[in-house]
């Protein structure tokens, strides 16, 4: 989660309290102090280990792809989850719009295990619950009413796509 | 199995350049006009680099036969290397024996040089005959000397930086697609104060990215029965797309932007989408077709019969892709298959007739698009040629042996370029040797005066030269005599 710059301007608060004003130079909270106040992207890398984590709640694997013809034998292919993604990933320049489409693959897979929408009887609870696993903090106010009302006018907008939007967020794609 | 199923199948993972299955299975823009204007009909430029580097001798030479019969015919174009028809590639036969077969189709009745202007004496004449380095100098018009890492810079712009500057154009509006990733993406920017990564085209690796791997990691199926069950695919919902953007619009609201120095170009977040819902339609496809389809026609033919790609072809046919859903004004490719040489000097000429046929097919593909045909000028040219001489690895039994590059003899150097479009002369071959620019010694033409002729096309010739004189680079000259 990224702290943003705090600034204390306490002409402000002093213009009605006394005389005297201060100034603060600017501070930032969680950050480092050369920090400039841009996101700067996760590799690959942490994109994809990350969106495990978050979203099928494990790291990627190894395994073997075993593919058959009607029951009967036909090859193994191995995978490496996390190595084959960075590499497909990595065959794009802003990885942005491949990775929003790796999301909505895993979304929409059998290991996601997420509610249809008609059974997700408070959608607010369910909005913060997104919120805070994938972004690791409460919606502000504005956001959850905005979420909400998508949720209540527009029948696309369902656990699938609040899912897909948190993950496609700047914030969830930066450090 | 399905015989279509299994070639699905096989073909989309041996062609997604991942290691493990290999082993495993053997505008809405808002562009100001670019164009030169005076008169031009150019509004597109398409750059074919061939990279890895290819001689003068295989291909205008047809010292081993005609590999590039579609661009060049089968009679030798430069002299020394006689005058009647060369023949079919001479293959070794011990490795006819063992290599799979390609998919070529008929080459054309009239090559592609007559549609056009071939000069045949192009000079690749400063700088490393090395990889980056040569398609760093196709991509800037500029000789340079940058080094072979990701993360490094070239000092001069990029093609793709003066046009989207120069243009107010968009990401989609300038492409660069690679047959090979790494370090290659260093090239699509520079480290120009005035330019840099806001100006970054779109930049799409296929070998890497068009692969049906994708959908199937991304599903967790750990197996599939190909004769009872779906292929997996990342379905499409426009409308979950459409408010998934909205969703994500009011989070990114209240998030600083992106840094300039991050590690990756960003695009418009509208600019974005178009290129997800592009490469979307791919994914979605469950016949696995879309991702190479068999009647590209052009390929290696796997044991069903069935076409399987080449990384170049795969390029080629994606870069056609691109430019039918996109029609941007600048995409530049790079192929790299011919780079086998190092060590497979009989996969070095076959690589060349994939080249030529999958050249042939994007122009036809060209002439062919009605918003394309017109207004398209294409250059074809390799980065660089290769050394003189074998080195001796994987000698076969006509003598011959890999072939590396990068020592700057005449083999490196000596090169050519077709040029073709509504704006280029037809029908003619030319070698001029009288050619003058202060630093100028070849007295010829050279790499940099094709990217200078196709970015003066484009409008942008001026701007090109001011960037290069300023940081002390020799520009181009526009080749005059290629200009109809």
């Amino acid at each position: 989660m990224r702290l943003l710059p705090i600034i204390i301007a306490s002409t402000a608060l002093a213009l009605g309290a006394c005389d005297t004003t201060y100034d603060f130079d600017q501070t930032t909270v969680g950050e480092d102090d050369n920090n400039t106040g841009t996101a700067r992207s996760k590799t690959s890398s942490q994109f994809v280990r990350g969106l495990f984590a978050d979203v099928l709640g494990r790291s990627p694997e190894r395994y073997d792809f075993v593919v058959t013809a009607n029951g009967q034998p036909g090859f193994n292919l191995p995978i490496d989850e996390e190595t084959f993604l960075v590499s497909t990933l990595d065959g794009m320049g802003d990885p942005a719009p491949l990775r929003a489409l790796i999301v909505k693959g895993i979304v929409e897979s059998e290991a996601v295990q997420l509610p249809a929408k008609a059974s997700v009887a408070d959608p607010r609870a369910f909005i913060r619950d997104q919120f805070r696993r994938l972004l690791g903090r409460e919606p502000n106010a504005y956001e959850l009413s905005a979420f909400v009302n998508q949720w209540t006018t527009d029948p696309a907008v369902g656990p699938k796509a609040i899912v897909r939007a948190l993950a496609g967020t700047r914030e969830y794609q930066s450090k | 199995m399905s015989q279509n199923r299994r070639s699905f199948l096989r073909t989309g993972l041996a062609a997604a350049g991942f290691a493990a299955a290999s082993r495993a299975l053997s505008p809405l823009v808002k562009v100001k006009p670019a164009w030169g204007g005076g008169g031009m009909a150019t509004r597109r430029v398409v750059v074919v680099g061939i990279g890895g580097g290819l001689r003068l001798r295989e291909s205008l030479g047809m010292a081993e036969g005609a590999t590039m019969p579609n661009l060049f015919g089968a009679s030798p174009l430069v002299s020394g290397f006689g005058s009647g028809p060369a023949g079919a590639p001479r293959i070794a036969p011990e490795y006819a024996a063992m290599a799979r077969p390609l998919i070529l189709p008929t080459p054309r009745a009239t090559p592609l040089h007559t549609l056009g202007t071939l000069v045949t004496n192009l000079r690749y004449a400063d700088g490393p005959a090395g990889h980056l380095q040569g398609h760093g100098c196709l991509l800037s018009g500029a000789y340079n000397m940058i080094e072979n890492r990701a993360d490094a810079k070239l000092t001069t712009p990029t093609i793709f930086e003066i046009h989207r500057k120069g243009a107010n154009a968009p990401a989609t509006d300038a492409w660069y697609l690679s047959n090979p990733g790494g370090f290659y993406r260093a090239l699509l920017t520079s480290g120009h104060p005035l330019y840099g990564p806001r100006y970054a085209p779109t930049y799409l690796q296929p070998p890497g990215v068009m692969s049906p791997l994708v959908p199937i990691v991304a599903s967790g199926k750990r197996t599939l029965d190909v004769g009872t069950q779906a292929l997996p695919t990342i379905p499409r919902d426009a409308a979950q797309d459409a408010a998934v953007a909205r969703l994500t619009a009011v989070v990114d609201a209240n998030t600083p932007s992106w840094d300039r120095d991050d590690l990756f170009p960003h695009a418009a977040v509208d600019e974005a989408g178009q290129v997800q819902d592009h490469l979307a339609g791919f994914f979605a496809d469950s016949s696995y077709q879309s991702y190479f389809p068999d009647n590209f026609g052009i390929g290696m033919r796997a044991e069903d019969n069935s076409l399987d790609s080449t990384p170049d072809a795969l390029t080629v046919f994606h870069a056609e892709r691109v430019l039918d859903t996109f029609q941007p004004a600048l995409l530049a490719m790079t192929l790299l298959d011919v780079d086998t040489c190092h060590q497979d000097f009989n996969g070095y000429l076959r690589a060349q007739q994939i080249a030529d046929a999958a050249v042939n097919h994007l122009w036809n593909f060209i002439q062919n698009h009605p918003s394309l045909r017109d207004e398209t000028t294409l250059i074809v040219m390799p980065e660089h040629g290769r050394h003189l001489f074998f080195n001796g690895q994987n000698p076969d039994s006509l003598g011959r042996s890999g072939i590396d590059h990068g020592q700057g003899d005449d083999g490196d150097r000596n090169t050519w370029v077709l040029m073709l479009g509504p704006d280029i002369r037809a029908n003619q071959v030319i070698a001029p040797t009288s050619i003058t620019q202060t630093g100028r010694t070849s007295g010829r033409y050279e790499t940099i005066d094709a990217i200078m002729t196709g970015m003066t096309l484009l409008g942008h010739g001026q701007r090109l030269g001011d960037d290069l004189t300023a940081a002390s680079k020799r520009p181009g000259l526009v080749v005059q005599e290629v200009l109809a």
